[in-house]
């Protein structure tokens, strides 16, 4: 709306002080005739009614996506055209009300021809471009825009995403396990729901308290143990007062995943893997330290940066929390890797410190 | 059939062992849990069959076959969840189950190296007169290039190919390249299929279609498929005693 409104005004403003200037120019040296006030008038109407039809054109059949040659070449016919109409129109016109001296020298068509046409040449030169850089700037931003929404679908499948192998292999732990210890087999199945319910819901959720976050972490590790016995050992400690912050969903949990998978469940005599939380400076620390070294080469010879869960784990937090959450992974010493996050409070309530009715999720 | 399992969940062994009761025909030799272990249970015991799971601690399964001295045993793999592996497995029709195991898909798989063993063993006699290092004609090999993998038998290989530090194999229309050198495979194919043709190729005796007269005493064999391989002139005196009556 404001555009077509600034698009008029402009129109009207650079017609009349154009051909106005022209007009009190000649007043002033040839003395005020109404007649050239008219044909003044007349002028300012003509060349806006032939600029904008130009507009009109250019819209309807888009020449601004044309490529450069091909719009060049219609706008110097444009101009030649429309030129030739205002001379066409203007010379006539002033051989009637101009004086003698003006209207009878050489090339007086010429004169004419080439005043109107460098005239119009500004107008055209200067909308055509204007045109062109907007409908650049818009095909830009229409692409910047796409990726965007494609990277927050990925990101939304990739965050949640239980990884298939623990499961299955969880599962085939489990059918072992029927047979050799049945009670140890229901309490597992139990757990494996707890696992799935949480990694559904995550969904759903924006954020979690860490306590729930931890207990799933712990039915997690519990059935980590029962696949890989002796070879896990595992410890989780939490600051009393750190469980009622407020976490993205099953983010704590895909660490302590990236932990095992490429940390404990490589090394042949078996590993550690050890959550500790804390409040620091009033933000919440996690710390996951795992047996294990970064950039380790996968034994299926895929080189094993742990690149996109771990790079969406640290967007995820910036998307959350803004620049004052941290994410960041080192090895702490030979064979311990330490994967720290630092989580803020978050600013708009969504703190909540009561019990179970706070934990009812929110359904979008 | 002498049957090792190489898994490194005691209960994922336990219950493949389970599942296995019901094949009389499979007896359980041993029970590894990665694959040093594994190779030195192979080397002990031969078994003829191998469950293997891929994703192990130290060496992988895939790592472990390649790293198998001699003929490699039949292979059942077993893995939990591995897109990629999966894939190999499917481009090469090479067998595996996934975990749990289903126990149709187990049962089926048996069956089908039953039968690859049953052709094998009327020559199993002539084979076992010689060391056990020496390939023969009938064994298989395990290949792997890159993300690809092959279970070959060496029958099936008409050429071996020096390159550097590597030699490629050809056979069917396939050509890998495993890290070996030419003359440690020759110490272990056995010298009636197999023939050192020059500095650069061992041929497959089997695959000769043309044998030609060729400059300065030496001599042009042609293989089934095309490939053109010049006999040096030292070795046509080996050759041609080799193939005289």
């Amino acid at each position: 709306m404001s555009k077509t409104r600034i698009y008029w005004t402009l129109q009207i403003a650079g017609w009349t002080a154009l051909i106005m200037y022209e007009n009190i120019l000649y007043s002033l040296s040839y003395g005020f005739e109404e007649d050239t006030l008219y044909s003044g008038i007349a002028n300012i109407l003509l060349g806006i009614t032939l600029t904008h039809s130009y507009r009109l054109v250019i819209r309807r059949w888009n020449w601004s996506a044309l490529p450069m040659h091909k719009l060049v070449f219609r706008v110097g016919l444009s101009v030649l055209v429309l030129g030739l109409i205002m001379t066409a129109v203007n010379l006539p016109l002033d051989r009637e009300i101009l004086a003698e001296n003006l209207v009878n020298q050489p090339f007086v068509f010429w004169g004419y021809f080439s005043t109107w046409c460098k005239n119009l040449l500004a107008w055209i030169l200067s909308y055509t471009v204007y045109h062109y850089v907007e409908q650049n700037r818009l095909a830009e931003l229409e692409k910047i825009m796409l990726k965007t929404s494609m990277r927050e679908a990925e990101a939304k499948v990739l965050r949640s995403q239980l990884n298939p192998h623990f499961t299955f292999n969880a599962l085939n732990s489990i059918r072992a396990l029927v047979s050799e210890n049945p009670a140890k087999a229901q309490h597992s199945i139990t757990q494996l729901s707890n696992i799935l319910r949480n990694s559904l819901l995550a969904d759903r959720r924006k954020t979690v308290e860490l306590r729930e976050e931890l207990k799933t972490v712990e039915d997690y590790l519990e059935l980590e143990k029962v696949r890989y016995e002796e070879r896990l050992q595992y410890s989780i400690q939490a600051e009393p007062q750190s469980v009622f912050w407020q976490v993205p969903p099953m983010m704590l949990q895909t660490l302590v995943e990236n932990g095992i998978k490429h940390g404990v469940s490589k090394v042949m005599g078996g590993g550690f893997l050890e959550v500790v939380t804390t409040i620091e400076n009033n933000t919440l620390v996690i710390k996951i330290r795992n047996t294990g070294t970064i950039g380790a080469i996968d034994p299926l010879g895929n080189t094993d940066s742990g690149g996109v869960g771990l790079q969406n784990t640290a967007e995820r937090l910036s998307i959350l929390y803004g620049k004052d959450a941290r994410f960041r992974l080192v090895q702490e010493a030979e064979n311990k890797v330490c994967a720290e996050v630092i989580i803020p409070m978050l600013s708009d309530g969504l703190q909540r410190y009561s019990d179970e009715k706070a934990v009812t999720p929110q359904e979008q | 059939m002498r049957t090792l399992i190489v898994d490194d969940e005691r209960l994922a062994r336990n219950e493949l062992k389970r599942l296995l009761e019901n094949y009389s025909k499979i007896e359980i030799v041993g029970e590894a849990s990665n694959a040093d272990e594994a190779l030195v249970l192979i080397d002990e015991l031969q078994p003829e069959l191998l469950f293997l799971d891929i994703q192990m601690p130290g060496k992988n399964g895939f790592e472990l076959l390649t790293a198998i001295e001699g003929k490699a045993p039949e292979v059942i793999f077993t893995t939990a969840y591995d897109e990629y592996a999966i894939k190999a497995f499917e481009f090469n029709a090479l067998d595996y189950l996934l975990k749990p195991i289903d126990t149709d898909r187990l049962r089926d798989a048996i069956n089908r190296v039953e039968e690859n063993q049953a052709p094998a063993e009327s020559h199993e006699t002539s084979s076992h007169e010689r060391t056990d290092k020496v390939l023969g004609e009938n064994d298989q090999v395990f290949v792997k290039d890159g993300e690809k993998c092959w279970f070959v038998k060496l029958s099936k290989i008409r050429l071996f190919e020096s390159m550097g530090n590597y030699v490629r194999l050809h056979f069917d229309d396939q050509k890998p390249l495993v890290l070996k050198s030419l003359n440690s495979l020759e110490e272990r194919l056995d010298p009636n299929t197999y023939f050192r043709a020059n500095r650069k190729h061992i041929i497959n005796l089997q695959w000769i279609e043309k044998i030609e007269p060729w400059f300065s005493g030496g001599l042009l064999v042609t293989l089934q498929g095309g490939d053109r391989i010049e006999i040096s002139r030292r070795q046509a005196i080996r050759f041609k005693e080799l193939m005289s009556l």
